[in-house]
């Protein structure tokens, strides 16, 4: 039997439709079975951070509605097509075409088949964080080190917990440890002293992940910053033990010699 | 460098999110926590002298529990 984790932050554009498919690609890559499931109707992102858009021909609502059988809408990822699979969002339709007990069938159904299910939530804490978090047994709460995305994780933790959610992990991305250094960013420390939750993990600032998600490729597991993290993440949802990462970017010797940051 | 001292604004978004996040947890407007906080200082102040640059309010909830640590200024007679 799978479990269900849902990717959730409350704002907007912190990074959780690239945490869910970057998790997707470490667990696949460490030998688990994963499915991602994009559960914002309406305005789906994971398939073109997937680099799967074009393969798309039916979706989560059609699954519901009972359009087509589970396997017809699910796609096989390009790198890990025996592993990691995706369940699209319906593009032109909107959250109330989905109940929350809809979603929860749904998962039970994904669980016979998947190591983990992963719930990439919307942005916000209406219909569409409801439906998500209906079937969800283990929440990620994606933040990053600013006020506004702090404070709405806190309401978003509030609100799992009073729901039921007993498993509660922070994810902290886009750290610079140079502005960190400097004292205008508020460390990995200061967030989780804030927040009052377990830290599962803390990504890089790193430019790669743009690149990544131009071409549609997810970089968890390669030799970049953000890519180890991303794996050492994977590594402790399987329940390992990973000290965590020092982000401090190091500069190779050409970079150093020839001054390119 | 000629700017002067200015104080990491990390400490800033820090202390603002404190009271943000503390305000908010019990359902209340962080102007009211502030008020409520000045309260508490000029209560406390009638008796004991408070250095009140070093007054924090927590809230935990479970149980749902507000506390006050309230630092109190060395007077010569204080041991």
């Amino acid at each position: 039997m799978g479990e269900v984790i849902v990717i959730t932050s409350g704002k907007g554009g912190v990074g959780k439709t690239t945490t869910t498919a970057n998790i997707g690609c470490g667990l696949a890559a460490l030998g688990k079975k994963a499915v991602l499931v994009d559960t914002d109707i309406g305005l789906r992102n994971l398939d073109v951070v997937m680099g799967l858009e074009n393969r798309i021909v039916y979706n989560l609502v059609d699954v519901i509605e009972g359009n087509c059988r589970m396997k017809q809408a699910l796609i096989k990822d390009k790198k890990f097509p025996s592993q990691l699979f995706l369940l699209p969002s319906a593009q032109t339709r909107d959250k109330s075409s989905v109940t929350p007990e809809q979603m929860k069938k749904l998962c039970e159904d994904l669980k016979e088949e998947f190591d983990y299910i992963l719930l990439d939530c919307p942005a916000g804490i209406e219909q569409g964080f409801k439906n998500a978090v209906a079937g969800a047994t283990r929440a990620l709460v994606v933040t990053t080190p600013e006020v506004s995305a702090i404070r709405d994780a806190d309401r978003i933790i509030g609100l799992l917990e009073s729901d039921g959610m007993r498993n509660i992990q922070l994810i902290i991305n886009r750290l610079r440890m140079d502005m960190v250094k400097r004292g205008d960013m508020m460390s990995v420390d200061d967030v989780v002293d804030i927040l009052a939750v377990d830290l599962i993990g803390a990504v890089p600032d790193d430019e790669n992940i743009v690149i990544a998600t131009n071409q549609g490729e997810p970089l968890a597991g390669d030799s970049s910053l953000a890519g180890q993290a991303y794996l050492n993440i994977c590594k402790r949802i399987l329940g390992e033990e990973v000290p965590l990462l020092d982000l401090t970017e190091k500069k190779g010797f050409f970079r150093r010699l020839f001054g390119k940051s | 460098m000629f700017r002067g001292k200015r104080r990491n604004t990390s400490v800033i978004a820090k202390d603002r999110l404190r009271l943000l996040v503390d305000a908010e947890r019990i359902d209340c407007s962080p102007g009211i926590l502030l008020m409520m906080k000045k309260d508490m200082i000029k209560a406390v102040n009638k008796y004991i002298l408070v250095d009140e640059d070093k007054v924090s309010l927590t809230f935990r909830a479970v149980p749902p529990t507000l506390s006050a640590t309230i630092a109190v200024k060395k007077t010569p007679h204080s041991r």
